[in-house]
Order: structure tokens, then C-alpha cells, then sequence
């Protein structure tokens, strides 16, 4: 979906078959030389090694490219992220693109960290939602010191705890979805949407999927049981285009260098 | 699912951006003229009936209210905008504060029709100041365990007892409180209690006032004695306080009020850090706007379903809890990052001080409006754990 929204960017008709994108961290770049191919590495890239196609933002002296990439043509190394999802780190070594297009203006790296960072949010919003109901529903089948462990006030607060932090990483990144779908450029209110959700989201996956395993206990813990599916991978898509800790420098950077009779405006701009 | 927790992402409609624009203009004159310092949080002056009377001129009070009571029929979201703006400017709301958001609503609904047409209009001209009754010395958290007592006798009803913390009782024209017109019963434990309007300028009450740790001055015991209450000023239903309680909570705790009241540190710090920041101010910058941000969709997303006619109370409970608990941890987030900021900033002492009363006022905000452990409760129940 998201390499789909990026090819759409430089109007590439997407292909058929698995894609996905890179980079998916904002530390790597991929760079187009002058003979138009290009160079680099990214790391973590989701499902690089079952993907058919890799939809990939280069910059190269003329600017920023959007380019569709053979994945048959990098060098994909095997690995997982904490979920057991393939997550690989892709080079390229002087790959010619199918296709390469010029990014239109204003359309950097940047925001393709900003979409997977979204994308991102609302995927931990949905597992916490299932994380919550989860968590519920066994605390009234789960009996313990002859009561049902929903009934013990400890359980029932945590409980509520956690659907303040699912709540929160529900607000957060719906509200980025809709500020992003309703604008067509990335400016500062935008950053502000996006980079809170990937943090409010990474921190709410961190809190509310420790409250979830203590609600199940041990077997929450075992591979069989379908607990970990969403909690590691809640946890694994902090990681992804972004850490909550990345992306609280960058909008500490703007926030400091607007000043400080400028953040409630910014806070309180829509 | 079991529970189905809704945050609509809702965006404030155009009307309140211009609103917004006045009412910051508002605020800076009154701050151009002297009436409050917006740096100084723990003024002494919060207490400010000519600046209460000017928001009331500027159709800022009674917002949501029907015109005939003096009120102006506009949007929960353009009340969120003013109270929003007020509380970020650490205006001093506190002398009609209460009765806009709560005591004014609570008439509306329940009081007779020639009392709304007495005391609306001048709530909304920020005339009156009003209180809550509801805390007593041993029934705080445990409001149905209120025992201060309203004994019918003629033509109304005669209260003995005592209410205390209540905030503005000093400069209160009204309260209105519960008292204990029945014992409780078996079946129902939280029956018995009846809401009053009070006038506190009459006679058989008594104000002592209660020194905070802040050093501020805010919350009172208030003892009666035989003080008459006349017939028509019982609220709603004789012994069902209970019913009405509740309905309203939803207004009362998902407000801006409820995670700005310490926000002032933060854009302090900021001012101190300056345009460029190391990397541990800025992260540590970068995670407070993140999480305020959240609150406040959050509370824009309650306050646009109050509006639609909802009644969000356990989203609106977990804005209160997870909102006060962000407020609290605030200024010591903020100390911690003081620790870096040049020893020639400007406002350091402005910081040190406003940290310094942040952190004092901080434990309060957890507390009052309902305490984090009721309101984990609610929310438990809205999961259907209880």
C-alpha cells in the first residue's frame, strides 16, 4: 500500500505482485549516480525478501527521484524482526530502476519517513484495539483465588490502563490519517501529526502490551497462543521508518527552532 | 469487541479559528493592561470580578446556553476554543469558571423557571461566583457517604453539617450541593441524597479557610447551622442526587482544563533551551508535545462528541485520567530537563519558580474532579469488568 502511494507520487503505475519499500529507516539513503543507478543500503526493509518489486526514494545531485526497482536485482540479506516478520537490509549495488521519476517538489525522504510512520501508527492502534479486547475478555474467563481476576481491582485497573493507552494511540493516529488525507503538502502541522503518532503509538505498544501479558500471565507467554501476534508486533513496528525517540528529536528540533510563543499555535492549529 | 472505544478524529470547524483570534486579542490587552501576568502562574490576583464581567460582556460565558437565560447558542467546540486559550494564557477563570462549566448547566436542567431567569443571565454576565458542595470531612471519594443533613421543616428545609475543600467558598455567591435528605438503603446504597442551590450570602453558614502547600488559598470548610434552603431551591429529584450526578460527568472531565493546568513549564522550557536544543532537550521536548498533542485530539474528539449529542463517558474519563496523570508528571519531566539549560538564559529564574509551584501544585491534579482510582473504575465498568 504504502509503495503503491509512493510510486503514485512521481505518477508510476504501480506492478503486479508483492512490492515494499525503501529505505525504511531515516538514517539510510539510497543514492541515484549520474549513470542513473543507484547505490545504498536500507535496513529493516518489511518483507524485502518476499517482495517482487521495491518502490524506492533516491536523491542524486538533480534532486529527489521516486524509482521501481527488480528486488531480483539488490542483494537482500535474510532477517526478522521481533515478530518473526521478515525484515531485511537491502543494498544496492549500482541497480538500474524500471522506472525513475522525478519527486515532485517538495516531496523528500522525509515524507515517505512521515506516510510509513502513520502507516505504521494506525497498524499498533488496531493491534492495541485487539490487545484491549483480548485482555478483557480473558480477565472474565480466567479464575484465580476463586473469583474471576476481573473482579480484583489491581486487574481492573491496569485494565483501564490500558485502554487509556490504546485510546491514546487510537487519537493520535487517527488524527494523523485524517490531517494527512485532507492536505497536500507536508508542512509543520503535518510533522506534528505524524511524528506524535509514531511516538504517542511506540509508547502506548510499549505500556499497553506489558499490561496485556501480565493480564494473561504464562500463557500469554507460549508461541501457541495468540497473544504475541499483536504484542510483538506492536512492539517490532516502533522500529519502523522512525523510532518514537528519532522522531522526538526532530520535532524537538522544530518546536525549539519556531521558539516558544509559537508552540500552543502549533498545538492549537486545527 | 468488548469494548468499543471511539476517538473520531474531529477537527474544529472555521468559526473557532476566528474565535480563537479574538480571544487571543482579548487576552493580550488584558495582560498589555496589567490585569494578569501570563508567567506567573501562582498569582495572588486570581480573583478578578472586573475581568470576569469583561468576559461576560464578550459573550464568552453561558456559550451553549439558550438565549432567554442570557446565553448564546453557540458550539461546545467554540466554548473548548475560549477555555482552551484562557488556560494556556493562565488567565485568572477562577471566579466564574465553575459556574460556566458546571454550576450553570446543573440550573439549566434541574432549577425552576423563575430561578434560571434570576441566575443565568448573570453568570453569563460574570457576575457570579459559584462552588461545589460535595466533599465532607469523612466523605470525600465516597460521595454517597455524605451526612450533612437537610431536615424538612416550613416552606423548606433546615442544613446542618459541614462540606469541605470546597474551592471559592470564600467568594461564592451560590453553591450547589448534596445533602442527606434520607438514609441510604439496603437495595441502594447511593440513595438518599438531594442537590440544593445554596445562597451563600445568607445567614447560617460559616467559611473557614484552608492553607494549601502551594501557599495559594483556595479550598474552605464550610459549616451549617441551621441555614434555610426554601422549597424551590431543591434540585431535581428529592433523594435521587445519584441519577443526576453521573450524566454530567462527561462535560466536567474531558475539558483542556484537565491536562493544560501545568502547561506554562513547558513553554518556559522551551523560551530557556532556545532554537537549538542538544539532542536530550529535544527528545525530551519532542515526547511532551507528542503526548500533548494526543491529549488534546483526544479532548477535541470528546468535546465534538458531546457536541454530536454523545454521551462519551468513559472516553471522557480516560482523557481525565490519562490527561491529569501527563499534567502531573509535567514539571518534573521539565525539572529533569532544566538541568541542561545555559546558566545565562534569560528566564532561568522564571523557570525555577514556575517549576517550583508546578511541582507543588502537582499532586492536587490526580485528585480533584474525581480521583485516578474512581475514575480507573468507571472505566473498568465501561469494559464490562464490573
Amino acid at each position: 500500500m504504502l509503495a503503491g502511494w509512493l510510486l503514485a507520487q512521481a505518477h508510476l503505475a504501480s506492478p503486479e505482485g508483492m512490492m515494499t519499500v525503501a529505505p525504511a529507516s531515516p538514517k539510510d539513503r539510497i543514492t541515484l549516480n549520474a549513470d542513473g543507478t543507484l547505490t545504498g543500503r536500507a535496513r529493516g526493509v518489511p518483507f524485502a525478501i518476499d517482495a517482487k518489486h521495491i518502490a524506492v526514494v533516491a536523491t542524486g545531485i538533480g534532486g529527489v527521484s521516486i524509482a521501481l526497482v527488480d528486488a531480483g536485482a539488490c542483494r537482500i540479506e535474510a532477517g526478522l524482526n521481533l515478530a518473526n516478520d521478515p525484515s531485511n537490509t537491502v543494498t544496492f549495488d549500482k541497480v538500474q530502476p524500471i522506472a525513475i521519476k522525478s519527486a515532485p517538489s517538495g516531496f523528500g525522504q522525509n515524507s515517505l519517513m512521515l506516510m510509513g510512520a502513520l502507516a505504521r501508527s494506525l497498524q499498533i492502534a488496531g493491534a492495541m484495539e485487539t490487545m484491549l479486547d483480548l485482555s478483557v475478555r480473558y480477565s472474565g474467563e480466567r479464575v484465580a483465588f476463586e473469583k474471576k481476576i476481573s473482579k480484583f481491582q489491581a486487574v481492573q485497573h491496569n485494565l483501564a490502563k490500558l485502554a487509556g493507552e490504546t485510546s491514546a494511540a487510537l487519537a493520535a493516529a487517527s488524527s494523523a490519517a485524517d490531517a494527512l488525507s485532507n492536505s497536500t503538502s507536508f508542512d509543520d502541522a503535518i510533522f506534528l501529526e505524524a511524528a506524535s503518532a509514531k511516538i504517542r503509538c511506540s509508547e502506548a505498544a510499549e505500556k499497553g502490551a506489558a499490561i496485556a501479558h501480565q493480564v494473561f500471565g504464562a500463557i500469554g507467554f507460549t508461541q501457541e497462543h495468540i497473544l504475541h501476534r499483536y504484542t510483538l508486533r506492536a512492539l517490532a513496528w516502533r522500529d519502523d521508518f522512525g523510532s518514537e525517540s528519532y522522531w522526538a528529536v526532530e520535532l524537538g528540533k522544530l518546536v525549539a527552532s519556531r521558539g516558544a510563543d509559537e508552540l500552543w499555535p502549533l498545538v492549537a492549529s486545527r | 469487541m468488548t469494548a468499543a472505544l471511539r476517538f473520531d478524529p474531529i477537527r474544529l470547524p472555521p468559526e473557532c479559528e476566528v474565535l480563537r483570534q479574538e480571544v487571543r486579542a482579548f487576552l493580550a490587552d488584558e495582560i498589555a493592561a496589567g490585569t494578569f501576568d501570563p508567567h506567573k502562574p501562582q498569582r495572588e490576583d486570581s480573583d478578578a470580578p472586573e475581568f470576569s464581567r469583561r468576559v461576560g460582556e464578550r459573550g464568552w460565558l453561558g456559550m451553549t446556553w439558550p438565549k432567554q437565560y442570557g446565553g448564546h447558542e453557540r458550539s461546545f467546540l467554540e466554548r473548548y476554543v475560549v477555555t482552551e486559550e484562557m488556560r494556556v494564557a493562565n488567565a485568572p477563570t477562577r471566579r466564574f469558571f465553575v459556574a460556566d462549566r458546571q454550576s450553570g448547566p446543573v440550573l439549566l436542567k434541574y432549577a425552576p423557571e423563575h430561578i434560571k431567569m434570576d441566575i443565568l443571565p448573570r453568570i453569563c454576565r460574570g457576575e457570579v461566583c459559584f462552588s461545589i458542595g460535595m466533599s465532607e470531612p469523612n466523605s470525600g471519594s465516597d460521595l454517597f457517604a455524605a451526612k450533612t443533613k437537610a431536615t424538612k421543616t416550613d416552606g423548606g428545609w433546615l442544613i446542618n453539617g459541614s462540606k469541605i475543600w470546597t474551592t471559592s467558598a470564600h467568594i461564592a455567591d451560590y453553591m450547589i450541593a448534596i445533602f442527606r435528605t434520607s438514609p441510604s438503603t439496603k437495595e441502594n446504597r447511593r440513595h438518599g441524597l438531594t442537590q440544593f442551590l445554596v445562597n451563600m450570602k445568607k445567614p447560617g453558614i460559616t467559611v473557614n479557610p484552608i492553607a494549601q502547600i502551594t501557599g495559594q488559598y483556595e479550598f474552605n470548610e464550610v459549616v451549617f447551622t441551621d441555614h434555610f434552603v426554601p422549597d424551590d431551591h431543591m434540585l431535581g429529584e428529592l433523594d435521587g442526587a445519584w441519577k443526576q450526578a453521573t450524566s454530567e460527568l462527561a462535560y466536567e472531565r474531558s475539558g483542556p482544563e484537565r491536562f493544560l493546568e501545568t502547561y506554562y513549564v513547558l513553554t518556559e522550557l522551551v523560551r530557556a533551551v532556545g532554537p537549538k536544543p542538544d539532542t536530550r532537550s529535544a527528545e525530551g521536548i519532542g515526547r511532551l508535545v507528542a503526548q500533548l498533542h494526543t491529549m488534546r485530539r483526544m479532548s477535541v474528539s470528546v468535546a465534538g462528541m458531546l457536541q454530536a449529542g454523545r454521551e462519551p463517558v468513559v472516553e471522557a474519563s480516560i482523557v481525565k485520567d490519562i490527561g491529569t496523570i501527563w499534567e502531573q508528571q509535567l514539571p518534573h519531566r521539565v525539572r529533569e530537563l532544566a538541568a541542561f539549560v545555559d546558566a545565562d538564559a534569560s528566564n532561568h529564574a522564571t523557570l525555577d519558580e514556575q517549576l517550583a509551584f508546578a511541582i507543588k501544585t502537582a499532586p492536587k491534579l490526580t485528585i480533584q474532579g474525581g480521583t485516578t482510582e474512581v475514575l480507573r473504575g468507571i472505566i473498568a465498568r465501561g469494559l464490562g469488568l464490573r
